[in-house]
């Protein structure tokens, strides 16, 4: 917790704070320009009474080449000179005669303290070739001719400054630039007259020969009521603006913003603001310089500010506490979130594999669909012949029989036949004796087989002789079969 | 209140004028590449002021033979900028013409944060009025004296020493167009690197003017080479 400061004398008699910005034109950016203003204040602190701000702008024409120089040399001298003239006015001079210092003396000091310092800076650094080689190029030779004659003109710049001291406020203007004071109401008005000659970018400047001549000068006593915001600015920031209103609504403004936010906040946004102005304006180069009454209702309220601030802060670091652990909590569940996720990935993936399958599958029913259904209804067609079938195989198989037996019975007529032939022939060729015992195992046979009998009988009908007697040799083959049965049946027995 | 303080912002308006001469000895050719001089330099003067964002230039035209007549009253932007065909016939009152002109450089209309507007007076032959006056009328007006001035001759038969009076600058001459060819390259200059140099102009010091008390607000720019006189030189 910030602890309100007592106020201050100096404080609740008047207190005053300088700022102020210069930025390069966005035209003179393009055509890779300098910026050719320039800017100061004293003290650095920015902090018065006393305080002294100066503005200025050097000439843009191709003669005034060090114009940028010209600027810095300007405001320098100008804050110096000043501050030593409120110096000296601190020791006892009058209003009056302070007043008459100011509007004739000041103005000659001024110039010839520029003046010496110019030419101090073109001794240490005479006008080079390639400048005057370049003046020549853009504007000719008699331009050139003018510098070498006076190299003063290669510096030109104008300059505004305001000096703030406890009694009274200086306002001093020589050139092109407007200053302006605003007052609480938001007010606003210029100290010095426009000066009607300064159109078309002309202007009375530093290097004139009488330049001091040129000098608007403004004193205001304190015994009026103080300004509560007094602007300087270089003329690229006026003709940025398409009329005089709008222009002036910088005035109220400012002094609205200061008072809101405080002249620090404003003061970092100066430069951004006086780039979007050039920008969008007159592309020139601008300068502004604003000096702020601070009032005890601004300190006071800066105060205010501060400890709302401090409560503020507190409450805002326990928030970002509370704020920092639910992220964390959100942040493991994230991570959670994230591995969940990744399996459900997976199996996103599988299913979409599954899903080829099934496309396949259902692709291969489609096609196929038709070709099973026809094979059902042959199926079952040849269900329903089955049975048929299978009585067919019965009647096969009985027929493979009886083929088989048929077959068996023809070979064995075979073999019969061909025997009888055999014997035949045998019986016919050789003598009777063979003959009869050819005869006996012939008619042995046709008595043991009937059917071999009669199939002798169909084969050989040549064959029909009466049949022979039986001879001893058959008799004696019958006995002795006899004989060996049964010594077999004596041989079993125990 | 907007984030930034002040009000609307704008470029700063630079105003060209043509001030064109349409008395009977225009008629027939040389109204025509007058016309069409003017029609093919608005491509190249639309880019010169793309060229140059922080310019707002705006663009008029006047004409002059029985009195004189505004042929584009209200300034338009260049971008919208087309060109209506003149015609010719009757005296050559050029002198109204400039007191028209110097009523449109009084502030207002004009704004002290203007650029130095520019004048391009495009003649034949001789004022049939009081041309003094007129031109006396437009020195007077403040901007009226900050105006760029430049002139184009077209023919033989103009008058040299009225248009040098208008320009007013001893170091600036009349360009002396006698064909059409050269009309295009004068007018096409005049509507490009005057207008460039006029767009983007430097502060200049009293200084310097006390060294080259005529010079005008800004540079003029070298005008283009004629060529060598020959046959096409028809006017």
């Amino acid at each position: 917790m910030v602890t309100k400061m007592p106020a201050t004398d100096h404080i609740e008699k008047v207190s005053w704070r300088a700022i102020g910005r210069s930025v390069v034109g966005a035209s003179h950016i393009k055509a890779d320009l300098p910026n050719q203003d320039a800017i100061a204040w004293l003290p650095g602190e920015g902090i018065g009474p006393p305080l002294v701000l100066a503005v200025s702008d050097g000439h843009g024409s191709a003669k005034c080449f060090r114009s940028a120089v010209g600027s810095r040399l300007a405001v320098t001298i100008a804050t110096q000179t000043i501050t030593k003239l409120q110096e000296e006015s601190s020791h006892g001079l009058d209003q009056s005669s302070i007043k008459r210092i100011a509007e004739e003396k000041l103005p000659q000091e001024l110039v010839r303290t520029w003046r010496e310092e110019v030419e101090k800076h073109i001794i240490a650094e005479p006008i080079s070739s390639q400048e005057l080689e370049l003046l020549e190029k853009k504007a000719g030779a008699k331009a050139c001719e003018a510098v070498k004659k006076s190299p003063i003109l290669a510096y030109g710049a104008t300059l505004l400054a305001v000096l703030v001291s406890e009694s009274f406020i200086l306002y001093m203007q020589l050139g092109d630039g407007d200053i302006l004071i605003v007052e609480d109401t938001g007010d606003v008005n210029r100290p010095l007259p426009k000066d009607e000659r300064l159109i078309a970018n002309e202007t009375t400047s530093l290097c004139s020969q009488d330049a001091w001549h040129d000098f608007r000068v403004y004193f205001q006593s304190l015994l009026e009521q103080p300004p509560a915001l007094i602007l300087a600015a270089t003329d690229g920031y006026s003709n940025s603006f398409p009329d005089e209103a709008n222009f002036q609504k910088i005035g109220p403004d400012f002094l609205e913003m200061i008072r809101i936010n405080g002249i620090d906040n404003v003061d970092k946004k100066l430069e951004g603001w006086l780039r979007e102005y050039s920008r969008e304006g007159s592309g020139d180069d601008i300068t502004l310089g604003i000096i702020k009454r601070m009032r005890q209702v601004d300190i006071d309220t800066v105060h205010d500010r501060i400890d709302k601030l401090a409560e503020s802060s507190n409450t805002h670091v326990s928030k970002l506490n509370e704020i920092d652990s639910a992220l964390q909590s959100l942040s493991s569940k994230v991570s959670e979130q994230k591995s969940g996720l990744e399996g459900f990935r997976a199996r996103v993936n599988d299913l979409a594999s599954q899903k080829t399958f099934v496309d396949k599958h259902e692709m291969l029913l489609a096609k196929y669909g038709p070709v099973q259904e026809e094979m059902t209804i042959r199926l079952q067609a040849l269900e329903l012949e089955l049975p048929a079938i299978m009585q067919l195989e019965e009647e096969n198989k009985k027929l493979a029989d009886k083929v088989s037996k048929a077959q068996w019975v023809l070979a064995a007529a075979f073999v019969l036949a061909f025997a009888s032939t055999v014997m035949t022939s045998v019986l016919w060729l050789q003598p009777s004796s063979a003959n009869g015992s050819s005869q006996t195992t012939s008619n042995q046979n046709k008595a043991t087989d009937p059917e071999a009998r009669g199939l002798n009988e169909r084969i050989s009908p040549a064959d029909n002789a009466p049949p022979q007697p039986l001879s001893s040799g058959a008799e004696a083959n019958s006995g002795s079969r006899r004989d060996r049965r049964n010594q077999n049946r004596r041989s079993r027995q125990p | 209140m907007t984030n930034r303080p002040g009000g609307e912002l704008a470029a700063r308006p630079l105003h060209f004028i043509w001030i064109c001469d349409c008395s009977g000895s225009m008629e027939g050719d040389k109204i025509q590449a007058l016309n069409n001089a003017i029609k093919e330099s608005i491509p190249s003067m639309q880019q010169v002021a793309d060229e140059n964002p922080n310019a707002a230039v705006m663009v008029r035209a006047i004409k002059f033979s029985d009195g004189a007549q505004w042929h584009i009253a209200q300034p338009v932007a260049v971008k919208d900028f087309l060109w209506t065909d003149l015609t010719a016939g009757g005296l050559t009152d050029m002198g109204k013409a400039l007191s028209m002109v110097a009523d449109q450089l009084k502030i207002p209309p004009m704004t002290d944060r203007a650029l130095p507007p520019v004048l391009v007076l495009i003649s034949d032959g001789q004022p049939t009025d009081d041309f003094t006056s007129g031109l006396n009328a437009l020195m007077k007006e403040r901007w009226g004296q900050k105006t760029v001035r430049i002139s184009i001759a077209i023919g033989q038969d103009a008058d040299l020493g009225v248009l040098q009076k208008f320009i007013g600058n001893h170091e600036i001459k009349p360009l002396q167009a006698n064909n059409a060819e050269t009309l295009i390259k004068y007018v096409k200059w005049a509507s490009t690197a005057v207008l460039k140099s006029a767009s983007s102009p430097g502060s200049q010091t009293d200084a310097e003017k006390a060294q080259s008390p005529v010079a005008g607000p800004v540079p003029v720019p070298a005008p283009p080479d004629p060529g060598p006189a020959s046959q096409d030189d028809v006017w």
